[in-house]
Formats: C-alpha cells, sequence, structure tokens
C-alpha cells in the first residue's frame, strides 16, 4: 500500500478558502457542507501605552484541513455500519454510500472535523482525496486550486522525507489520537 | 460506456496514472465499480459520462484584480465543474493565472437563481423596486423616445453613463459601448477618475511626471525589505501579486505590514505588523523621515542628483525659504520637530516601533515599499501616495531592480490592439465621484470642481438628466452617502430618466426607470486583461447562450443604435465574437509572438514571456541626461511647483505633510463619534459583485471587525448585533472581536449590498451608509475610508 | 440544539430500563405472599415500559438520515460502541416484549425473564455511556457520562415505577404495600441523584484536554447554560420532595394524581439536563 497524504504550507496560507470553494466546486455540495476547511487562530491583545501608542502581540494564522486519511482513524473504529473504512490500495478514507446510516457517530470521533454531513443524502460524505480525478490523471481540486501553492498531495513517505514530519501545530489536537497522514510547515505564530 | 467501466476494462493501464514511486508495486484495484460507490451520488454523476463534458476556456470580465483563467467543464450545454490553469510551466517568469475563490464560485453567479430574466419597467416610486414585465421592444423604444427627448432639451451634456466596473471586459463592454454610440450621436458628459484610485492617479504625477511607476513583480525576488503599506494582495487579489510575494519570501526578503488591521496578507506573509489608525499615515512617514534624515540614513547622492525639493539648497526658483521636506520635518518653520514621539501620539504605532522601521527600510537595499490603494481613499489620500514616493527618494529605491518608487504603481510592458474609438465631440469630463453634485448642481461645476475640457470661467452646460448605469453598483452603493444619494435620484425632476442593465436586482437597480436583463461574460465574447501586474491576456469566451431574456450591454446598445439610425457605424458590422477576433488578430499582426484565434479558443490565455524584469524608471536613473523625469523640472519633484502654485497650501501642499483630516482621531468630532471606521476589500466579493453568493456567504460572512478594548467598553460579545452610526446613517451588522484590527477603529468590509428596513436603517451592513459625498481636496476623489462613528448594541 | 432525537431515546431508554428493574425489585419483597395477582399489577407497568422502549426505538430511527440502512449499524460489533450498543438495546427491546408476552401469555409474571432483561439494560445504559464517553468531544469523554446515564436510570426507574406500581398498588388498597414500595423508590432515586451529583463534580477533572479543532472550552459552552443548569436542579430537588411527601405522608387521595406530576418534574429535569449535554457536545 502506498499511503496518501497531504502537505500543508501553513507558513504561506493566506487564508483565502480558494481550496474550500474549488472543493465545493468539485464536489457539489451545499452550504454548510465542507470536505476541506479552512481554521482561523488568534491570540494576544494591545495594551495602551502612555503616549496614546499601542503595543501589541498579536499572533494569528490561519490552517487548511480536510481529512487526513489517519493511519488509525476513529470514524472507520468507530462506525457502527463499516461504511466508513480505509482502502487497502492508498490508504483514503471513504464512505460506502450503500452502506451508511447517516447515525453521525464519525463526526464525534473525528479530531479534524473531515465527516460532513449531507442534509439532502442523509448520509455521511468527505474528502476522498478526489480518487476519480487522480484515476484519470488528474490533480485534486484543493491543490490546483491554492493560490500560493501551499497544498500538495501524494505519497506520505515522499512528503515526509521531502518536508519533515510535523503533523501538530498549536491549536490542532495531538497527532497520537489517529496518526493523521499530514505534513505541515508550520506558521511562525503556531508552533506549541 | 461510463468512465468506470472504462477504467475497469485498462485497469492495468490506468495504473501507470500515479507517477508516484510504489504504486505500480502494489496490487492496486484502483478504480472500477469499487470507487464509484464512495463517491457521493452528485459526484459519480457528474463523472460517469465524462466523455461528453467538454472544457471550454473563458475569463471574468467583472472588475476584479485576478483576472484569471477559468476553465469551465460543460456538459448537455450546462457548466458542471469550474477549474483553472494548470499549464505544466509555473514559473518566476511565467507562472499559472491561477483563479481565487470568487472565481471559483462563478457557477453560483451564472446560475444563480435571482438574475433578471426579463427587460422591466418601474411602476412604483423610483427607487421602490416595483417593476413589471416588458417586452424589449418596447424596453428600446421607451429608452429611445426618453434619450431623444431628453438631449432634444436639455442637450448632450445631460447624458450621463455612470462608473460602472461589473462588466470591465475591454471591448465591448456597456461602458464602452455607450461612449461610441452617444458619440456618435451627439456626445455625453464623460467622467476621469477611478473609484478605486483617484487620488494616487491625480497625486503621483506630481512626484514622478506618471502614474506608471511600477516594475514587473519577478523584480521583488530582489528585495531585501518589502513594506505593504495597506496593501492586502491576498484579498484584493492584485494581479499575479500573491504568487511573487510568495516567490519573494522565499528568496529571503523579510515582509513589513503597515496597516490598520493584520490582514491576511499580513498573516500569509509578514514578518511583522505595525497598526496605524488610518489618515495618519503621514505623520509615521514624516517620522520616518526624520529618523532617516538625521540619522543620516539617506541617499544623498541619489536625491541631489535626481531630485528636487529635500533641502533648501535644491528648490525650485522664487520659492521662500524654509519650505524644504528637510525644513519641514525638522521644524524650521512650524517649529515642531517630526520627531517618532511626535508621531506616535498620532498614528498610535510606538516611537520604536517607528525607528525601526525607517531603519530598516533606509537600510535593506533594495527594499520595497508597496502601497495598496485603500489607504489613499482618504480625504487626505493624496498626501499619503506622495509621502511613499518621498521615502522612496529619500532612500535611493527609485529604478532599482529590488526597489520600488511607490505611488500608483501603474504598469505594463504588454498590450493588445485596442478597438477604435469615437472621440466624444463635447470633450467634457467630471471627477467620477461627482455625479451627484452634476445632478444637484451641475450647471454650476467648473475647473474648481475638478470638471476637465471647460474654457476659463465656464460651467457645465447641464445638470445630468439622464443617466445609463451598466453594470454598475456606484449609482448607489458604492457611492458615497447612501441615503443622500438616494434622495438625490428618488426626486424625478433632476434625473428624468435612469436605465439599468444588471444581471441581479441590486441596489442600484432599483432605481431603474427601465431596468434590462445583462447577461454574463460566459454567455459572451471578450478580452480580459490583468490590473496592471501580468503579462498576460485572456480571451472571455462564450460558454453558454444568453439565459432567460438577457441580452449583453452589446446587443441591446446595437438595437437602440438601429433606432438612432447609427447601427453601421456603431458596430462597424461586427458581433461581438468578431472584435474579440479582431483584437486577436491585429494584436497578432503588430507582435508575431501572439496567439493565433484558434489557439486562444483553445488555450484561452496568451502569456508573454520576459527573461529578466523590467524596472520603473530604469532609463532615468541609469542615464538621467537622455531621460528626464516627465515633471515640470525633469526631476524628482519631493516639491511640486505645480502644487505650490495652486495656493492652497493647507489642504495641498507643496510637500507630502500629515494633515489632520475633519473625521480622524485628531478631530473634535470624537467627542460625539470616538471611532474611526474603515472598509476593505472583502475576499468574498469583487467590489459589490458575489454579495448574494451563497458560498461566498460561508466563505466570507458580512461582519464588522471591533477590537477587543472597544468591544469591552460598549458592552459587545462576539456575534452580536451592532448599530453602527454617524450624522449619515445607521447600519446593522454583526460584531467580529478580534484583536487583528487596532483600537480605536472599526472595519466593515465594502460591497455588501444596502437593505434598508422600514426605519431606513441598513441591515446588511453596506458601508456608504456611514460615508461622505465630500471629495479629496486635490483628486475630488472618494474618501471613502475617513469616517467617524459609534457603535452600539442592539 | 439538533439533538432532539437522541435526547428522547436516551431518556425513553433509561426510564424503561430503570422501570423493569424496579419491577424485579418488587417482586423481589413479594415473593412470599402467594395471594397477590402480580400478573394483574404488572400489566399495565409492563406495557407502558414496553412503550417507553418502543418511543426510544422510533426516537433512534429518527437520529438517523438514512434508516432504511440500519440493519447496516450491527456490522461493527468488533470495535463500534455504537454498534454494540444498537445491538444490546435491540436485545433489551425484544426481552421487554418477550417478558410482557410471557406475563399476558401465562397471565404470571417470570422474575428471570425481568432479572435478564434489567441486566441487558443495564448493560445497554454502560454501552449508551460509552459511545459518548469513548468520543473525542470533551465535555462527553469522561466518567460523568456514566454517572449521568445511570443516574437517569435510577430515577426515572423509580419514579416511573411508583408511577405505575404504587398507583396499582393503591387501587387495589394495599397502601401499605404501596408507601413500603415508595420508600424502596425514594431511596433508590436518590441513589441516581447521588450518581448524579458525583458525577457533575468530577466533570471538570476527568474531562480529557480539547481533542477537536475548534471546539471552545467548557467553562465558555456551560457560561451560556448556567441558568438551566441551576433550574434543573431546583426542579430535581422539587421531584424529591415530592417523591419524599409520597413515601411518609399517608395522604393517599390524590396519590395517583401527585405520582404523576412528580414522573412528570423529573422527566423534565432529566430532559434538560440531557439537553445541556448535548448541546455541550455538538
Amino acid at each position: 500500500m502506498t499511503q496518501l497524504g497531504f502537505y500543508i504550507d501553513q507558513a504561506r496560507c493566506i487564508g483565502c478558502e480558494a481550496c474550500v470553494i474549488a472543493c465545493k466546486d468539485k464536489n457539489d455540495n451545499p452550504v454548510g457542507v465542507n470536505f476541506r476547511r479552512v481554521y482561523s487562530f488568534e491570540e494576544g491583545s494591545f495594551t495602551e501605552d502612555k503616549n496614546g501608542s499601542f503595543i501589541q502581540n498579536i499572533q494569528s494564522y490561519f490552517l487548511s484541513i480536510s481529512c487526513n486519511h489517519c493511519d488509525e482513524p476513529k470514524c472507520v473504529e468507530n462506525c457502527p455500519t463499516t461504511a466508513m473504512f480505509k482502502r487497502e490500495e492508498d490508504g483514503v478514507v471513504v464512505v460506502d454510500q450503500d452502506k451508511c446510516v447517516g447515525c453521525r457517530y464519525c463526526e464525534w470521533n473525528c479530531p479534524y472535523g473531515a465527516p460532513q454531513y449531507n442534509e439532502e443524502l442523509g448520509k455521511m460524505t468527505k474528502c476522498d482525496l478526489c480518487i476519480d480525478l487522480l484515476e484519470k490523471g488528474e490533480r485534486p481540486a484543493c491543490e490546483g486550486a491554492c493560490p500560493v501553492r501551499a497544498i500538495e498531495i501524494g505519497p506520505i513517505d515522499e512528503l515526509r522525507a521531502k518536508y519533515g514530519n510535523v503533523s501538530e501545530v498549536k491549536g490542532l489536537p495531538t497527532a497520537s489520537i489517529t496518526k493523521p497522514n499530514l505534513v505541515i510547515n508550520t506558521h511562525k505564530d503556531a508552533s506549541e | 460506456m461510463s468512465i468506470f467501466e472504462k477504467i475497469k476494462e485498462s485497469s492495468v493501464s490506468r495504473r501507470t496514472f500515479l507517477k508516484w514511486s510504489g504504486v505500480s508495486a502494489t496490487p492496486i484495484v484502483f478504480g472500477g465499480v469499487a470507487t464509484k460507490k464512495y463517491l457521493k451520488p452528485k459526484a459519480v454523476a457528474a463523472t460517469q459520462k465524462d466523455d461528453e463534458e467538454t472544457i471550454i476556456p473563458t475569463c471574468g470580465t467583472t472588475n476584479c484584480g485576478g483576472r484569471c483563467l477559468i476553465k469551465t467543464h460543460v456538459k448537455d450545454g450546462k457548466i458542471v465543474r469550474i477549474t483553472t490553469d494548470d499549464a505544466e510551466e509555473d514559473s518566476l517568469i511565467c507562472p499559472q493565472i491561477r483563479a481565487c475563490l470568487r472565481g471559483r464560485s462563478y457557477r453560483k453567479f451564472v446560475y444563480n437563481p435571482n438574475r433578471l430574466k426579463y427587460p422591466m419597467k418601474r411602476v412604483g416610486k423610483r427607487g421602490e423596486g416595483k417593476f413589471e414585465r416588458i417586452s424589449w421592444d418596447e424596453a428600446i423604444d421607451t429608452i429611445y423616445k426618453e434619450t431623444k427627448r431628453i438631449t432634444d432639451k436639455y442637450g448632450p451634456a445631460s447624458r450621463y453613463s455612470t462608473y460602472a466596473s461589473g462588466n470591465w471586459g475591454g471591448i465591448a463592454s456597456g461602458r464602452t459601448m455607450f461612449k461610441k454610440l452617444m458619440a456618435l450621436t451627439g456626445g455625453y458628459l464623460g467622467y476621469h477618475n477611478t473609484y478605486s484610485s483617484a487620488q494616487t492617479s491625480n497625486a503621483t504625477p506630481y512626484t514622478y511626471g506618471t502614474g506608471a511607476t511600477g516594475s514587473s513583480l519577478d523584480s521583488l525576488v530582489n528585495s531585501k525589505l518589502i513594506i505593504l503599506w495597506g496593501h492586502n494582495p491576498a484579498e484584493t487579489i492584485f494581479g499575479t501579486s500573491n504568487f511573487y510575494l510568495k516567490r519573494a519570501k522565499e528568496a529571503g526578503a523579510k515582509i513589513y505590514v503597515v496597516d490598520p488591521r493584520y490582514t491576511n496578507s499580513g498573516i500569509g506573509l509578514a514578518d511583522e505588523w505595525f497598526p496605524i489608525r488610518p489618515t495618519t499615515d503621514n505623520a509615521l512617514m514624516d517620522a520616518m523621515t526624520y529618523v532617516i534624515l538625521t540619522e543620516k540614513l539617506h541617499d544623498k547622492d541619489f536625491l541631489d542628483k535626481y531630485c528636487i525639493g529635500h533641502d533648501e539648497d535644491h528648490m525650485p526658483e522664487n520659492i521662500p525659504e524654509g519650505e524644504s521636506l528637510e525644513s519641514y520635518i525638522l521644524g524650521k518653520k512650524d517649529g515642531i520637530e517630526k520627531t517618532p514621539e511626535w508621531a506616535e501620539k498620532i498614528c498610535g504605532l510606538p516611537a520604536n516601533k517607528i525607528r525601526q522601521l525607517a531603519r530598516d527600510y533606509a537600510m535593506a537595499k533594495p527594499a520595497a515599499l508597496l502601497q495598496g490603494y485603500g489607504p489613499q481613499r482618504h480625504m487626505n489620500g493624496e498626501q499619503i501616495v506622495r509621502g511613499a514616493t518621498v521615502l522612496a527618494s529619500l532612500t535611493g529605491n527609485v529604478g532599482k531592480n529590488g526597489g520600488w518608487a511607490s505611488g500608483q504603481g501603474g504598469f505594463s510592458r504588454t498590450s493588445v490592439a485596442s478597438v477604435p474609438q469615437v472621440e466624444n465631440p463635447l470633450g467634457i469630463t467630471i471627477p467620477c465621484f461627482l455625479w451627484t453634485d452634476a445632478v444637484t448642481h451641475g450647471t454650476e461645476m467648473s475647473a474648481d470642481d475638478g470638471v476637465r475640457g471647460l474654457k476659463d470661467g465656464e460651467t457645465l452646460p447641464s445638470n445630468i438628466k439622464l443617466i445609463f448605469n451598466l453594470a454598475g453598483n456606484a449609482l448607489l452603493n458604492q457611492h458615497g452617502d447612501i441615503n443622500e444619494t438616494a434622495k438625490i435620484l428618488e426626486d424625478e425632476s433632476l434625473v428624468e430618466f435612469i436605465v439599468v442593465s444588471d444581471v441581479f436586482m441590486t441596489p442600484s437597480a432599483k432605481f431603474a426607470d427601465i431596468l434590462l436583463p445583462s447577461n454574463t461574460f460566459f454567455e459572451r465574447h471578450d478580452i480580459g486583461l490583468p490590473w496592471g501586474y501580468g503579462d498576460y491576456a485572456i480571451l472571455s469566451q462564450k460558454v453558454s447562450e444568453n439565459l432567460y431574456e438577457s441580452k449583453s450591454d452589446y446587443e441591446w446598445l446595437t438595437l437602440l443604435a438601429e433606432k438612432m439610425g447609427v447601427k453601421d457605424k456603431f458596430t462597424e458590422g461586427k458581433t461581438e465574437k468578431d472584435w474579440a477576433r479582431w483584437v486577436v488578430e491585429e494584436t497578432k499582426k503588430q507582435d508575431p509572438s501572439f496567439s493565433t484565434w484558434e489557439q486562444m479558443q483553445k488555450n484561452g490565455i496568451h502569456k508573454w514571456k520576459f527573461d529578466k524584469p523590467t524596472i520603473g524608471f530604469e532609463k532615468q536613473i541609469s542615464d538621467p541626461e537622455n531621460n528626464p523625469f516627465p515633471t515640470p523640472s525633469g526631476k524628482i519633484e519631493i516639491f511640486s511647483k505645480d502644487l505650490w502654485d495652486m495656493d492652497n497650501h493647507e489642504e495641498i501642499p507643496a510637500i507630502p505633510k500629515h494633515i489632520a483630516v475633519g473625521e480622524g482621531p485628531e478631530s473634535e468630532l470624537t467627542k460625539k463619534y470616538p471611532l474611526q471606521m474603515i472598509g476593505w476589500h472583502y475576499k468574498r466579493r469583487c467590489h459589490s459583485i458575489h454579495d448574494n453568493n451563497p458560498w461566498m456567504e460561508e466563505a466570507g460572512k458580512q461582519e464588522m471587525w471591533v477590537n477587543e478594548m472597544d468591544a469591552q467598553k460598549r458592552n459587545l460579545k462576539d456575534g452580536d448585533i451592532a448599530k453602527v452610526f454617524n450624522d449619515r446613517g445607521v447600519v446593522q451588522i454583526p460584531v467580529k472581536i478580534t484583536n487583528k484590527i487596532v483600537p480605536g477603529v472599526v472595519a466593515i468590509p465594502q460591497g455588501a449590498w444596502y437593505t434598508p428596513n422600514k426605519d431606513g436603517i441598513d441591515t446588511r451592513g453596506s458601508i456608504n451608509v456611514l460615508t461622505t459625498l465630500k471629495p479629496s481636496p486635490l483628486a475630488k476623489g472618494n474618501p471613502q475610508h475617513t469616517n467617524l462613528v459609534e457603535v452600539e448594541k442592539i | 440544539m439538533n439533538e432532539w432525537p437522541l435526547l428522547i431515546f436516551t431518556i425513553a431508554m433509561q426510564a424503561a430500563i430503570g422501570g423493569i428493574f424496579m419491577l424485579w425489585v418488587y417482586q423481589l419483597r413479594c415473593k412470599d405472599k402467594e395471594n397477590l395477582d402480580m400478573f394483574n399489577l404488572f400489566k399495565i407497568p409492563l406495557v407502558i415500559i414496553a412503550g417507553f422502549s418502543l418511543v426510544g426505538l422510533g426516537a433512534s430511527f429518527a437520529h438517523l438520515g438514512a434508516p432504511t440502512n440500519a440493519f447496516n449499524t450491527l456490522r461493527h460489533v468488533g470495535s463500534s460502541w455504537m454498534s454494540r450498543e444498537i445491538l444490546v438495546t435491540g436485545m433489551f427491546i425484544g426481552l421487554t416484549f418477550i417478558t410482557a408476552a410471557w406475563a399476558f401469555y401465562r397471565k404470571k409474571v417470570s422474575p428471570w425473564l425481568l432479572l435478564v432483561t434489567a441486566l441487558v439494560g443495564f448493560i445497554d445504559v454502560y454501552c449508551m455511556a460509552a459511545i459518548y464517553s469513548n468520543s473525542l468531544i470533551s465535555p462527553w469523554n469522561s466518567i460523568h457520562t456514566f454517572m449521568s446515564f445511570y443516574g437517569t436510570t435510577f430515577i426515572l426507574g423509580s419514579v416511573l415505577a411508583v408511577a405505575l406500581l404504587a398507583t396499582a398498588l393503591y387501587r387495589q388498597k394495599m397502601e401499605l404495600e404501596a408507601k413500603q414500595f415508595t420508600k424502596v423508590a425514594l431511596i433508590i432515586a436518590m441513589l441516581g441523584i447521588a450518581l448524579q451529583v458525583i458525577g457533575t463534580a468530577l466533570l471538570p477533572v476527568t474531562m480529557t484536554e480539547v481533542n477537536m479543532i475548534e471546539a471552545s472550552a467548557i467553562t465558555e459552552l456551560l457560561s451560556g447554560y448556567t441558568g438551566m443548569v441551576t433550574l434543573r436542579w431546583i426542579i430535581s430537588i422539587l421531584g424529591i420532595a415530592l417523591l419524599f411527601f409520597l413515601a411518609v405522608s399517608s395522604y393517599k387521595k390524590s396519590f395517583a394524581a401527585l405520582s404523576f406530576i412528580m414522573l412528570l418534574t423529573f422527566v423534565m429535569s432529566e430532559g434538560m439536563s440531557r439537553y445541556v449535554f448535548y448541546v455541550l457536545g455538538s
């Protein structure tokens, strides 16, 4: 098996959400359903100086996350129907629409908010890494969309060899829960 | 046969699609029925009949800085997906022109169920929004008769087409074609300036003699320090800026952001944020100049060789003592030294930070101070523009690879053939922001009001009586003081007839007498060119037939031209597609490297490649003898004799100075309205376009940024609905409490559609309910970000 | 709040499980009384408890987006607490119906069936709680969930039994019996309350760190619901007072009416408690 995963250059992310919309367009997702999401974090405050000026220590960063197709996906483990499962060939976690009962239990078990409930279908949907596009030799929607070229998709071993092993940043749950296939180039404000 | 069946059949060859190592060694069962059932049913439907899907490249011709390549995936005449430039090459000299979130969301624009579907005439009071369906024949007939009546009565100077940029196509937009039609039939009142950049386009030439002060962006990889001064390309999408700033950063440039907000650009790019209060940029610049001069960090040789006005030894003739930049900064006349301690009180940035900014900018060679257009949309915006040009000159960063001359930053080194225009026989233009003045008292307006084309002592021959508002929202929403503007428009004795053509029922469209359903760029041909930075041209190609009864402005203006008896001169026998083809072919005649029509149809885009950067003013610096600056003195005019001669030294000084504005942090009005309010270009909208796009609302909710300190004082919690008000109006908007904005300042993203409730309170958060109609002194530009307000919890 | 079906499901199931348990407790005390017509006493409570379990079942279906796939939920008993819970819930409901059917068929109540049903029910409560405590949602990921769920089981079971069984005893002029049984019920309800109080006290210390992206701190979440939590405890205290009154007073005229008011009071307080539970988590 060649496990696929994501590289996210968080340091360069401008929070524009082109990836989110490209994903939405590709998957025809309604408002409220986002296979990819951009989270915004903020810390710090202003203090007034004696002369009417302000001292500040504001830190802020974005993080674009979809599904990390984890090595130990809690969604798969806890899915009562086995609809949620990890593909043998590439480790992509997908939902078998024939089996899903729409209980939403996977939502409670994913640290990254990846499973997205589709009201209309009454079933869970999620990032499937655009396997249909990959089959055609095209690139996943989010990767080709990023205006600052901060998303890369490929075999996780290669991404790790190229970009390192960071899969935790400030604001993101510990990687020990599910062992995500995610490599992040950490924003200067997001290192723990 | 479905794609899945195909895949199944050719699963061996299909496997090789992955160039990744290791894959082919594993026994994969990629594809086939297996894949299908894991996809959402809709996605399956979208991919099943893949063989029928065609990809037609096109380009958005809205007034968007991105001007990206939009690849439409069309099936059964319907766009099922949008992708963007995936060219193999994505390099410094030839980047992919990728769409941003707005470009990716266009399906929700073209297929929005709320599109205007047929022509309508007003039945209620003007502005009330009550309309009745009519035929195109009746619409054209009415427009023809009213145009004739008004022209006969008031003359051609009463005919005006408001600044409108919803269709920014280069060849056949309503904006262009109105001018042609009116020029062919007696003339019209024209306009100059834009709502985006009036202050900079007017002020920059007083320093450099031109607004074309930019360099190609690949030069930025040579910068040691880049200052984004009120510049937020992450959201405005200013050409290819995001791509090149990322490259510059990778090449080692330090990036600073000077802005009242910690912008998305700042978060993604900056090493440090220097927050300042709006309108106080020149206080900061003056103090930076003080530090640079007193610490002798300035490039004296550069100043002496290329500039005038920096010290008393380099002044134009007949100017009294003490008017040079140095004298002002050292307080020779007013007794105030423009020290960092003086400035910090005004701008809010601590003195030590001002020193750091000044020293780093002066010592990093080369350094690029890039100005956005936000800071110049102020009552003292002209000063901010010229202040930055002075800093660039002071540090010798003009004409250098990796430097930047600042100011307007206009740049172009490529072009396509321009379609022939007809000159306006009237030859008069007004500043576009002053059209409401020209409605109420145009006949009193003279050159002093910025009117061009009048003889000395003359005023406008007529007030505006007929308005064509074609793909524009500056008739109300994007103009100043919405409540006042609405009053002017409602009065049918002022403007007697208003034609609006648009895609949606915008706040401006509600004021139409005849309202026409425009098609979108997906339904017509045009050429799209970038907002400056970018060496490419895109064919905006027709993807779909006109939806409903919509027509392009070119199509219906042709019908009107026919009635007016000038059809042949108007179209010159060409359709929009013919014109697009004409432009491509004419361009190829001038530049054989240009793509053919067939190539443009297939690829959508032509990219020019340059092996080295083009640097603004390179010639003027390397060979000044033969290449003077296009200013009266031939030098960089830190002191402008032309400005001095205007004899309004308080408002329009000859050297850039900090000028406290009437609605700024130093004004008396802060007692009543203690908060400064600014707008910004939000990532989810292009001006006011996409405000009704549900995907964009999800990506960027309309909300007002309020600093934590200001929120606490007002007992506001995140998500509360607040009332924002001043003497001009009241807006209701949810608040976002954040420390990414400097205390004392609130920010409402511009472009939301004015939606008044029965009490006249805007419920959507349209910033222009709170802005003024008073123009800036020199450019007569819109000071959209100069406002004082108070905020209360509802 | 969009978890109404789950709220109804857990409350109804726990009430039914507690109710079966209380029926078993009662028959334990009356084993020797040969002349007692147990069937006659138990028939209405059994039907109503079976009804509760059906309400629970219905609510659980309402929670599903694709109920036609419901049988798939049994595919992952090996690793999913949801699967296990659904299996055991099914067993409990089945056993409840068997117990009732057996009673109606034989006109006699089987203590063994009651015991087995109650035990399966307790396992079911464990599974239910395990679903939440094994999730990554911080306010649920704690022993508090178990204590809260078992607390509800004992509280609602005992008050349900008082409303159904003690009322029936009164009707059959077995006043002493009724009073004694109400006292037992009071003790068990108090035990349930105690479990909940301890669970609530333990919540801040046993809760895990935030382990989901964009999760808010529980204190922040709770701040919006302090009023509701306070009200829930006030109502619980009122209910206990009412139950205490029923257990000790000899005022029997309105026993039935009062016991139903008390049942309603507790359903309300447990419902509110569960409401806060769900809003904290989702």
